[in-house]
């Protein structure tokens, strides 16, 4: 009976042990959902309108997105934050994909898309008015990036494992309290009564760099206060408003990008009932 | 009979092997933030932080292969300070490799980072007379501290009424003194639903 004891005891030490092992070898793999469809990654969400958003409302922007593109079962999203220096290439990516697209329009866009555009195409080209009406002719249609460009969204796309890159521009966020039009950026005024978004979307495809430009607008007013008002009573503040647009506009570009992004970007047909 | 107990005996270790074998995936909440256009806070928010972190816990504990783990509070601050600086998430700088601190005291497999991006106080009328309507806005970003990449991101809003609560504590939100259970209840339940949230995604 001894010899079982003794037996008994070692296996139980061996279970301990292993379980140890096991513990400190296997790797944290929880959220790992294996999911089938194209890598997309959100590289950039910015606000590059003649109006600069605060930091706090895009951080939300990028947590409320993100959380639609990974719950979403025909994407496979990639959720990495990346650091200082890619996040610059993602940016000036960006930039040249908002240049290149045929809504770019030179008056209400930051400086720094501005000067980049200027440096781009030259000034004299948007005092060209043929020019820009052949251009605004070509909306809907996939464009390419710069040459630059191209090379380094290869290169991150090799890094991340993305087969696509997304970028939200939240272009015009305007807010209205009764009469007196103020901006986001002070802190004092909590009621609203009025609230227009305008948001551009850029998929691009890694391999070829081929652009696809979505454009959101949500101006009706009377529609979203009807939400607001009915989920929150009379007094909304412009948090609440914020927060209801950031989902509403979110549930539309996953909506876009699924119908009709994608299939542009791979030359499928896209059906009269989408 | 010698026969029949090693059989036993070897069965009883090949069953309880694999129980023993499943891995469990530590999680350690590191703090709650507020975002800086979050503009009528209480004075107290550390009361506020700490009720979020109590709520995020609780949850926690009932999904199945997880277990939390509670980090030291100089751990947390290192973790709140990394974050405010910019670096828990801004990883990947040269590689694959992650910037932030790995080695505490203990070191959770992820580490949750929890953010109040709304808080707002709404006046109702109904059948009770005058009320008010607490609304808590969080979202959360789980971190994994092997790789630093951010795995998941929840968000989740919930909602409470005044005439609920039992009396108690006050606390003002902006202007309005609100009840402290009424509070508890809209951030109870904005955590509740990012808890079922990775529950749905484990």
């Amino acid at each position: 009976m001894r010899i079982y004891g003794i037996g008994a005891i070692l296996c139980c030490v061996l279970e301990i042990a292993m379980l140890f092992v096991n513990c400190s070898i296997s790797e944290a793999a929880l959220f790992n959902k294996s999911k089938t469809g194209p890598a997309i990654l959100l590289a950039d969400v910015g606000c590059y309108g003649y109006n600069k958003l605060q930091d706090g409302f895009l951080e939300t922007f990028w947590e409320v997105m993100a959380e639609k593109v990974q719950s979403d079962k025909d994407f496979n999203c990639n959720l990495v934050t990346p650091g200082a220096e890619d996040a610059k290439a993602f940016k000036v990516a960006h930039i040249d994909a908002i240049v290149r697209g045929p809504l770019y329009e030179r008056e209400n866009v930051a400086s720094e898309v501005v000067r980049y555009g200027d440096e781009v195409f030259g000034r004299e080209y948007f005092w060209n008015e043929k020019k820009l009406a052949i251009r605004k002719e070509k909306r809907g249609r996939p464009y390419f990036l710069g040459e630059d460009q191209i090379i380094t969204l290869r290169e991150l796309a090799k890094k991340y494992d993305a087969e696509y890159f997304l970028f939200c521009n939240l272009r015009n966020v305007d807010t209205k309290l009764k009469k007196s039009i103020f901006n986001v950026d002070t802190n004092y005024e909590e009621r609203a009564k009025e609230i227009r978004v305008e948001t551009e979307y850029y998929l691009i495809d890694a391999k070829e760099g081929r652009v696809y430009e979505g454009q959101n607008i949500t101006g009706k007013t009377s529609q979203i206060l009807n939400i607001v008002i009915g989920e929150y009573g009379k007094g909304a503040s412009v948090q609440q408003l914020m927060q209801v647009m950031f989902e509403e506009q979110s549930k539309r570009i996953v909506e876009d990008i699924k119908k009709k992004g994608l299939k542009t970007l791979r030359n499928e047909e896209i059906s009269s009932e989408d | 009979m010698r026969k029949v107990k090693i059989c036993i005996f070897l069965a009883i270790f090949f069953i309880s092997a694999p129980i023993a074998v499943e891995a469990v995936e530590t999680i350690g909440i590191a703090g709650c933030f507020s975002r800086e256009n979050v503009t009528n806070m209480p004075k107290e928010r550390g009361k506020l932080y700490s009720i979020v972190n109590i709520c995020l816990m609780d949850g926690i504990e009932s999904i199945p292969g997880v277990m939390p783990v509670d980090l030291s509070e100089d751990a947390k601050q290192a973790r709140l300070d990394e974050a405010y600086l910019g670096i828990a998430f801004k990883n990947l700088e040269s590689g694959n490799v992650s910037e932030i601190v790995k080695e505490f005291d203990t070191k959770p497999d992820y580490i949750v980072y929890a953010y109040l991006t709304g808080l707002t106080v709404t006046h109702r009328e109904s059948i009770n007379g005058a009320n008010m309507a607490v609304r808590a806005d969080i979202s959360a970003r789980i971190l994994n501290t092997d790789t630093g990449r951010v795995v998941f991101v929840a968000t989740g809003t919930g909602d409470a009424d005044s005439h609920q609560s039992s009396g108690g504590d006050d606390i003002y939100i902006g202007k309005d003194k609100v009840p402290m259970d009424t509070l508890h209840n809209a951030i109870d339940k904005a955590c509740e639903k990012i808890q079922r949230k990775m529950r749905e995604n484990i």
